[in-house]
């Protein structure tokens, strides 16, 4: 037996005895770290992921028609889907402006089991400065698709596995399938740690060929009226979007002036992630007064278990003093038992908060058109472990303040 | 080393909260290998002056000096390592604790204590429980015993300290007749081997044995 393992047997053993206080202190903890783990993820990753962009591509240019937070929210993060169409000639003009470095084409009105197809260019691919895992880049033909990392996973698909596209997005009530084209997988992408992970990227020519007719032949039965489709048909010479990189950030406020007119609209996706950073920010005050009285909570939690148990063993502790166990040798059990208390909590919350970000990323990204590296333990998420250990020791402290007060004499008479 | 008390005085406050004296101007010496008896009713101070023989109490006249150490004057600290070092315990109620086995319980002291780590303690600690009728129980926990095996065991804990003096508060109290031999035989053997013990019983087992020195605290008390 060794003198300091037995002061850890002994708080062991006690906490064994309250097995169900125990628990749901762990829990309570755990429970605590896993929502402040997971918010503080979601929220670091989309600041990192809207800033990332807004640098990437730091002009979109779409359709008059739509709010500003609509393009962007579209083009770059692939959520929700467009509602308007601008012409092909707005690309080539923007594309021989010498204040441009370069621009992507963007056409995005078709999807695959809830994945959207992204009608683009190779040059759009390459952007992402990534190198598919599997295959070659290559949208030269009609059937050709580039598969992002999580649109792979989600999909199932494989290199050389063929499918179908479906007219309209995720949601669409009157979705259907395109009977025109099948696609084949020429290439899977290495995860980009971004929206464009959940892209499945075709030619924005094979968007048009499928659109040729303006409208689909195998509906005929339902009606015209059954045409006035949600969804957009992106006839030859249409996008839905133009991404722009200028070669200078002072060039962008002059092609926003010049290319906004009746019909489109170039829009600043800075100034629009930062307002939306700014509701974010707005947001994260009610998340962090939230995390706060959970801790808070949490803290009350510990303080009583440790209470509970230091009154359940009164007698046992006087009997200790009584034996000429010091008083600081029996605080250190007190000790022992908030610091494993926390601890566990501590890592069961970090575990659990990392498996649930890492079940629940597909779905993030579906969402909120992020990818989160589920294993990054963000700062707000070290804060909360820290507050937690230093909280439980503190209770340990102001609980041994009664194991100092206590009267032996009267304990060990009872 | 003798422990020697000097005109010990207590009082409590009673229900009523007036002051009740509870040992009224005690003094004696305990010399090594001798066994003071303590008589006197219940309620009439014997454990009051144990506890303060034993640090856990302090009185509010006199001195206790264990050699040329005067406990009424150390720090609580100072009262518990000499506790640990210097008194042995018998309870009335065993006093073990719960949670552990019976050999945790025996090694508490000198596991918890400090300076009191000795190599063999273990093996000592087994030997001892062997002598008692212990052995197979060594990893049992005290609910698991009967009482006479409760106090043999809170025995073998004040029999691994050897202790210079031992305090034996009605030690063979509810015990079967072979649990309170082992007790007193092991009292015995710590006064042969030099132990000074102070001992409040009622149990005749202890009537044939001659005491050194009896206080009578009946009448002690003054209200």
């Amino acid at each position: 037996m060794r003198k300091k393992l037995f002061l850890l047997t002994i708080a062991w053993r006690y906490m064994s005895r309250r097995r169900a206080a125990t628990i749901i202190t762990v829990a309570a903890i755990a429970v605590s770290l896993l929502f402040l783990s997971v918010v503080s993820a979601i929220n670091f990753s989309l600041k990192k992921n809207a800033a990332e962009r807004s640098v990437r591509y730091p002009l979109v240019i779409g359709p008059a028609e739509s709010s500003g937070i609509q393009i962007v929210m579209n083009s770059i993060f692939h959520i929700d889907k467009p509602s308007g169409l601008i012409p092909f000639a707005v690309f080539e003009k923007v594309l021989k402006d010498h204040r441009t470095l370069n621009a992507y084409p963007l056409a995005i009105a078709d999807s695959v089991e809830g994945t959207p197809i992204i009608g683009t260019n190779e040059e759009y691919i390459q952007s992402f400065h990534v190198q598919p895992v599997e295959g070659v880049v290559d949208l030269s033909h009609t059937e050709d698709a580039v598969l992002g990392s999580e649109a792979a996973i989600r999909t199932g698909f494989h290199i050389g596995d063929k499918f179908k596209g479906s007219h309209g997005m995720e949601g669409d009530e009157d979705a259907h399938e395109h009977a025109e084209v099948t696609y084949v997988v020429r290439a899977i992408l290495a995860p980009v740690g971004g929206p464009e992970d959940g892209g499945i990227y075709i030619s924005y020519k094979t968007v048009w060929a499928i659109h040729k007719d303006g409208d689909h032949d195998e509906h005929e039965e339902h009606g015209p009226e059954k045409h006035k489709h949600d969804h957009l048909e992106i006839t030859e010479g249409k996008l839905t979007s133009v991404l722009v990189k200028t070669r200078n950030p002072a060039f962008s406020g002059q092609i926003e002036r010049e290319y906004s007119d009746n019909s489109v609209q170039a829009v600043d996706s800075g100034r629009v992630v930062r307002k939306m950073a700014s509701y974010l920010n707005k947001a994260e005050i009610l998340i962090e007064l939230f995390n706060t009285v959970s801790l808070i909570v949490v803290t009350m939690m510990i303080f009583v278990t440790i209470i509970m148990s230091l009154n359940e063993r009164r007698h046992e502790l006087a009997l200790m003093r009584s034996l000429g166990i010091g008083r600081i040798k029996i605080s250190l059990i007190i000790m022992i038992e908030a610091l494993i208390l926390t601890l566990a909590g501590a890592f069961a919350g970090v575990i659990i908060s990392h498996i649930t970000l890492w079940f629940f990323n597909p779905y993030i990204h579906n969402l909120l058109g992020i990818s989160i590296n589920p294993f990054m333990i963000t700062g707000m998420e070290q804060n909360g472990i820290l507050i937690t250990l230093i909280a439980g020791q503190l209770l340990a402290w102001a609980s041994m303040l009664w194991v100092y007060r206590m009267n032996l004499v009267e304990e060990i008479a009872n | 080393m003798k422990l020697v008390c000097k005109d010990i005085k207590k009082s409590f406050k009673d229900s009523n909260g007036i002051m009740k004296q509870v040992i009224g101007g005690i003094s004696f010496e305990l010399a090594p290998g001798n066994l003071i008896m303590l008589k006197g009713h219940s309620g009439s101070g014997k454990s009051t002056l144990m506890n303060i023989l034993s640090g856990l109490m302090l009185p509010e006249k006199g001195t206790v000096y264990a050699g040329e150490q005067c406990i009424t004057t150390l720090s609580e600290v100072k009262r518990d390592r000499f506790r640990l070092n210097n008194i042995g315990y018998v309870f009335q109620t065993f006093n073990l604790l719960s949670q552990l086995t019976i050999l945790e319980n025996v090694m508490l002291p000198s596991l918890l204590g400090t300076g009191l780590i000795r190599g063999h303690d273990e093996v000592k600690a087994r030997e001892i429980l062997d002598s008692l009728g212990l052995a197979e129980q060594t990893w049992k926990y005290p609910y698991q015993l009967s009482v006479g095996q409760r106090q043999r065991v809170a025995i073998a804990r004040v029999l691994l300290l050897e202790p210079p003096f031992i305090l034996a508060d009605e030690p063979t109290a509810s015990l079967d007749a072979d649990s309170a031999n082992v007790v007193r035989k092991a009292i015995l053997g710590l006064m042969d081997k030099g132990a000074g013990v102070i001992l409040a019983s009622h149990d005749q087992i202890f009537s044939d044995i001659t005491a050194d020195q009896t206080i009578n605290l009946e009448g002690a008390s003054h209200a």
